[in-house]
């Protein structure tokens, strides 16, 4: 009987389950469009999206396996490591499709292996991830003696100028992999044994569960979509660049978090990090238009990155209050 | 809901407060939307799509490695003078909005570069932006800049950029909005509006000449380095090595990476010196790496026996020429350098005109960049582009 | 016998160092709730799990009717009919009820993809034939309440067509009308021909569901009876393997003055309410109560975890105000709690650490620690205590939990500790280990300690202690001295009936 009052509550509680983020984010468009005559313009709307579509990407990767109770390091080394393979593929003479092709597969292929180690090796995913991160970084630099790499292509040129309907063809893209990856986590065994790795690991190994192949599944997946972002950053930097995803990972893992996923017992999903991310994007883009010098930037970044968590942990917990006191 | 709701507040203060202070830093006169079209020249130029992605109206369709860089005759130049005596006659017609965008803010040399934008922005009346990637160098970050600063409607953009080829992207958004872009340092893959700042193998090449003067072009010298993969650290590298190949009576004996870094200069000294101990030269490719074999030739007794040519003249590089433990360094003047950017950017909003060429070295080799003990008082006291 | 259904012959199961099963015989027959009961580490979760398969056997034979059957895995055991509902939950928190009761067998659509429709059509069907259509299967189970997601459990067991459902300590977590109706719900399934195997230690209810009970004691099997034709104390007898009366062991005694005392204390929460009780030197209180009567919610308020709400706590004539851990410990107050883990140890510290933890500050008030003297003082301890382990620098998840607990134990000891609250402290020990803790508190009222111990084991609480207080719902409803009341009584007022009427 109290469950059909709850599942009311419910509803309201989705509403107001609307992560702080995406206020907090209304918020900072309100500043910044008073700071500035040139923000709340259509172009810089494009603007944003497509500079945020990298770490987008980056941030779904991260948010399923933040959701299996995990932490992908290796993530931001992969988006390095599939930009400087694509293009050194390409200089070495492969048709720059089969390059991108074998570029994607390379990236799940090692994501399968954070997989493997984490669930086979039973090594904590921070732990083994890092070691993958350190491995990727070296190949990268071995394959471009640590600076850039460089090939002419108008693909590149192609990519990032194409628009469908006014917007830009790399968000489309985008689209595309969040209803993909919004697929795979609400509508596939895979993505309900996501929640259960995050959940209740116990309950995946009474079901007689492996906990190997979904493992495999999840990492190779973020690998997947890493993998996009790694070919959208070369189309955007038109060159193969040995750092240039070093730090991502942790962006992202901020983004998922602003998104509301928490780091415990599987909670949260990718809707909120497309907030997460556009929080982030949202704040550089604005902090530039209204010509904050950068030396007060990232202080400024972090400290809206903190209180925006913080922000929302408190809500949560008050939310958590009054379930309790209803109860 | 009370802890909420203040956190909520005071982070709308913060922001609020923040970016008030950026804005008014930085505010301008409404009127000064765009230069007018009509002064534009080079507006002719059309984006084009993929068949010619590399688009560049200003010199052509040449890669920035060709660029001629013989030094244009001081009177020629907008300005006058180096370091921070450098001034200038040019004045904005309007109140341009200038980016200077760097790499980081830790570098002093960088930094100096702001400063150097700042001071023309003083002395010509336009508005200066300063940005640097909220990631140290971040490629991705620094060209999400660019486009952010076209997005802002600016007039110019004075750029440090990180990689030649993967800035390009970016440089050719900003030309497509009729925007300069005038590179220090590293130039772009493709020749922009303008190059600046220090030639490299040219520095490479005056150094190594003085030094081989110096120890009678004959002896064994070690030289220090950069980083592998940095291009500045490479073109002068080549600089120094073209220069040596005229001294056949001088011998390299050693030649390893330093990193631009003290720690590492004193190291790689201090073990060198195991092996070799009568080196009449070391040239070090940049002041902090130089500075560090001077503390490995002290701590062997050998201060003040070997010559040591160096580059940037920097605070501690200047200190070191003045109590004679270096003999020769090499004026980098990025203060200098972005000064002149911008008075080159400001002519071509204010009438259209171009820079002589795309390549302008500075200081130009007229203006004497060499510091040694015969001018350390003078460059200390007027020019030092670090005061 | 044609109705058998499951049988087991000659189970064995070892664990490093134990013998969890040794050549147990079992049998099960449909209709039937065979009740499996045991003290602690008697083995009947162990039996239980092998014949789930999700422990496979050294030795012995599983027949289902007359084949001989081998499980692999808990898959096996499902494909063969065989669910069970478990005590630690397999829900998936953020899952909602359809996906966790079709959790990895989701119905799917024609293009390969979840259907959520199907899913929850059926889930509320399997719900319904539970009685429990109120649960909204869209809901996740996260915001359930604990009977309503044991109700998942069971419509995810049912999902299974099971004919042998397995039951592990079902009530430990419910209050009495859930109790209540989840046995309506068993005897239902019973009536549809489903043998069921009911894990349990709580003697309370196996006279309400039970049809025939099988005692373990040790991993051996001590007796399979119809539960009509024994009672509460030769089960107890049986499970304990002597005497009870040797069990609990009690020293003459006296009561030397009052160190404790409360008045009309209440909590916040409103689980404990206007709680009046004593507590005098040399005494051992125990209160008694089911779960969630307010047992451990009291011990939590006075031992400072949780906030004081109402009333007042007087510890050794000293009123308590604004009441924290740091504050109580200082009055001299400690705690065993029953999860050792989370409240009483560093689980990867040694022993001899864990023994000091508390009084560290009281040996070496200096700057600098004698390790010499700290190795003297656990030494000795662990003596005195008979702690089994090979020596202090262990690390204390190596040992076992009668261990831990003595550990425990040593670490209030050393901080000359002498009022202990005991919460369930012999939960999840094995018999032998029992034993000595319960002689080591009887040791230490003679001493002049006095002890406040909160148990779920009835016949602990009525062995140890000099006076009990009956908890139900947060109140005090009941006390008497050592030997005025039987343990029926004190179930009744457990229960919340009061005199004889609960003896059924």
């Amino acid at each position: 009987m109290q469950a059909n009052t709850r599942a009311k509550s419910f509803i309201t509680d989705f509403v107001r389950k609307i992560p702080p983020v995406l206020w907090i984010t209304l918020l900072l468009i309100t500043i910044f469009s008073m700071a500035s005559d040139q923000y709340l313009k259509f172009s810089n709307f494009t603007n944003i999206l497509v500079q945020s579509v990298p770490l987008m990407l980056v941030a779904f990767a991260q948010t399923l396996i933040v959701l299996t109770q995990g932490t992908d390091l290796s993530l931001g080394a992969q988006v390095s490591f599939v930009t400087v393979l694509w293009i050194y593929l390409t200089k070495a003479g492969l048709p720059i499709y089969i390059a991108a092709i074998i570029s994607v597969v390379a990236s799940m292929f090692v994501g399968s292996i954070n997989g493997l180690i984490v669930s086979k090796g039973k090594i904590p995913p921070f732990i083994a991830t890092l070691g993958m991160q350190n491995i990727l970084n070296s190949i990268s630099m071995l394959l471009t003696a640590g600076a850039s790499i460089y090939i002419y292509h108008p693909l590149f040129y192609d990519v990032t100028k194409a628009k469908i309907i006014g917007i830009p063809l790399v968000v489309w893209i985008t689209a595309f992999m969040f209803m993909v990856t919004w697929v795979v986590l609400y509508k596939t065994k895979l993505g309900a044994q996501i929640f259960g790795l995050g959940g209740n690991q116990e309950a995946l190994t009474l079901a007689g569960i492996n906990l190997v192949k979904p493992s495999i599944k999840i990492y190779a997946f973020a690998g997947l979509l890493t993998s996009v972002s790694g070919l959208i950053t070369t189309c955007r930097l038109e060159s193969g660049q040995p750092v240039v995803g070093a730090g991502w990972e942790f962006e992202a893992v901020a983004a998922t978090l602003l998104g509301g996923t928490s780091l415990r017992e599987g909670k949260g999903g990718i809707g909120g990090t497309i907030f997460g991310v556009l929080l982030i994007t949202i704040l550089k883009n604005g902090l530039n238009i209204s010509g904050v010098p950068s030396l007060y930037q990232n202080a400024i970044i972090g400290l809206i990155i903190l209180m925006s968590i913080v922000i929302d942990a408190l809500a949560r917990r008050m939310k958590s209050y009054e379930e309790g006191a209803k109860l | 809901m009370k802890k909420v709701f203040l956190m909520a507040i005071s982070l709308i203060l913060v922001v609020a407060v923040l970016v008030g202070c950026g804005q008014s830093a930085t505010n301008k006169p409404s009127e000064s939307t765009a230069p007018s079209t009509s002064s534009e020249p080079a507006k002719s130029e059309e984006p084009k799509p993929s068949e010619k992605p590399l688009a560049n109206s200003y010199w052509g369709d040449a890669p920035a490695s060709e660029a001629d860089s013989a030094p244009v005759p001081i009177d020629n130049l907008p300005t006058e003078g180096i370091g921070i005596q450098i001034s200038t006659n040019v004045k904005a017609n309007e109140k341009y909005k200038i980016a200077i965008i760097v790499k980081n803010t830790t570098n002093p040399f960088l930094l100096k570069s702001i400063a150097g934008t700042e001071k023309a922005a003083k002395d010509m009346g336009f508005e200066c932006i300063s940005l640097a990637p909220a990631r140290q160098d971040s490629l991705e970050d620094q060209v999400k800049i660019i486009e952010d600063a076209i997005q802002q409607g600016v007039d110019g953009i004075i750029l440090h950029p990180i990689d030649s080829n993967g800035i390009m992207p970016a440089i050719r958004k900003a030309e497509e909005a009729n925007i300069p872009v005038a590179c220090i340092g590293t130039p772009a893959a493709k020749q922009t509006f303008l190059r600046t700042g220090v030639d490299y193998k040219a520095t490479g090449l005056l150094i190594t000449h003085h030094v081989a003067e110096q120890i009678g072009k004959k002896g064994k010298i070690i030289i220090l380095e950069g980083p592998p993969a940095a291009q500045n650290a490479q073109e002068r590298l080549a600089g120094i090595k073209e220069a040596l190949q005229s001294y056949p009576e001088i011998e390299v004996v050693a030649s390893q990476t330093t990193n631009f870094k003290r720690t590492e200069g004193m190291q790689v000294t201090e073990n060198l010196l195991q092996k070799y101990k009568d080196i009449d030269a070391i040239i070090a490719c940049n002041d902090e790496s130089a500075l560090g074999a001077i503390q490995a030739l002290k701590a062997a007794g050998l201060a003040g026996k070997v010559v040591i040519g160096s580059f940037d003249g920097n605070e501690d590089g200047s200190s070191a020429i003045k109590n004679g433990d270096m003999h020769v360094t090499y004026n980098t003047d990025p203060f200098g350098s972005t000064y002149l950017a911008a008075a080159y950017i400001v002519q071509y909003l204010n009438e259209g005109t171009m820079p002589p060429k795309y390549f302008v070295p500075f200081p130009s080799e007229l203006q004497n960049p060499l510091i040694t003990g015969a001018n350390i008082d003078q460059y200390m006291s007027d020019i030092a582009w670090w005061r | 016998m044609d109705n058998v259904i499951l049988t087991t012959r000659a189970i064995t199961k070892e664990f490093p160092g134990v013998k969890a099963l040794d050549s147990v015989d079992f049998d099960l027959r449909s209709g039937e709730v065979h009740i499996l009961v045991g003290e602690n580490g008697a083995g009947k979760s162990t039996l239980s799990k092998v014949i789930l398969g999700a422990y496979i056997p050294e030795g012995g034979e599983i027949y289902l009717g007359d084949e001989k059957v081998s499980f692999k895995s808990t898959r096996d055991a499902l494909q063969r009919g065989i669910a069970a509902v478990y005590q630690e939950f397999t829900l998936i928190p953020y899952l909602n009820v359809a996906q966790n009761i079709f959790f990895n067998r989701e119905p799917r659509n024609k293009y390969g993809l979840i259907d959520h429709k199907k899913m929850e059509r059926d889930a509320k069907k399997l719900l319904e034939s539970l009685n429990c259509d109120y649960i909204n299967v869209k809901l996740p189970t996260k915001f359930l309440s604990v009977a309503e997601q044991q109700m998942v459990e069971i419509a995810k067991a049912l999902s299974f067509n099971p004919r042998i459902m397995v039951f592990d300590e079902p009530t430990a977590t419910l209050s009495e009308r859930e109790v209540e109706s989840l046995f309506r719900r068993i005897k239902k399934l019973k009536e549809s021909g489903i043998g069921i195997i009911y894990v349990s230690h709580r003697m309370q209810e196996f006279k309400h569901i039970g049809d025939r009970i099988t005692v373990l004691r040790d991993g051996k099997k001590i007796a399979t009876v119809n539960i009509d034709e024994v009672n509460d104390m030769e089960l107890v007898n049986m499970m304990v393997g002597r005497d009870i009366s040797q069990v609990y062991h009690r020293s003459e005694n006296h009561f030397t003055g009052e160190v404790l005392r409360t008045e009309k204390l209440s909590d916040k929460k409103g689980r404990v309410k206007e709680v009046d009780i004593t507590l005098n030197k040399g005494e051992i209180v125990g209160i008694a109560g089911l779960v969630g009567a307010g047992r451990t919610e009291l011990a939590r308020l006075i031992f400072g975890i949780d906030p004081i709400g109402g009333g007042k706590l007087f510890i050794k004539g000293k009123e308590i105000k604004d009441n924290s851990p740091v504050k109580i410990v200082k009055e001299g107050v400690g705690m065993v709690c029953e999860d050792r883990k989370r409240m009483g140890l560093a689980l990867n510290h040694s022993v001899m650490w864990n023994t000091v933890a508390v009084s560290l500050k009281s040996f070496f008030p200096k700057l600098l620690i004698s390790h010499k003297k700290i190795v003297e003082i656990v030494t000795d301890y662990v003596k005195q205590l008979r702690v089994a382990t090979p020596d202090i620098y262990r690390a204390c998840k190596n040992l076992s939990g009668g261990n831990q607990q003595k550990v425990v134990l040593a670490k209030w000891l050393s901080a000359n500790t002498d009022i202990m609250i005991f919460d369930e402290p012999t939960r999840g020990i094995d018999v032998g280990a029992k034993m000595e803790i319960y002689a080591m508190m009887d040791k230490l009222a003679t001493e002049g300690k006095s002890i406040l111990m909160i148990s779920s084991e009835l016949p602990e609480v009525i062995g140890m202690s000099d006076r009990i207080y009956i908890m139900n719902n947060g109140r005090i409803v009941g006390e008497c001295k050592r030997g005025e009341l039987s343990a029926d009584q004190i179930g009744a007022l457990m229960l919340g009936v009061g005199g004889d009427s609960c003896a059924s």
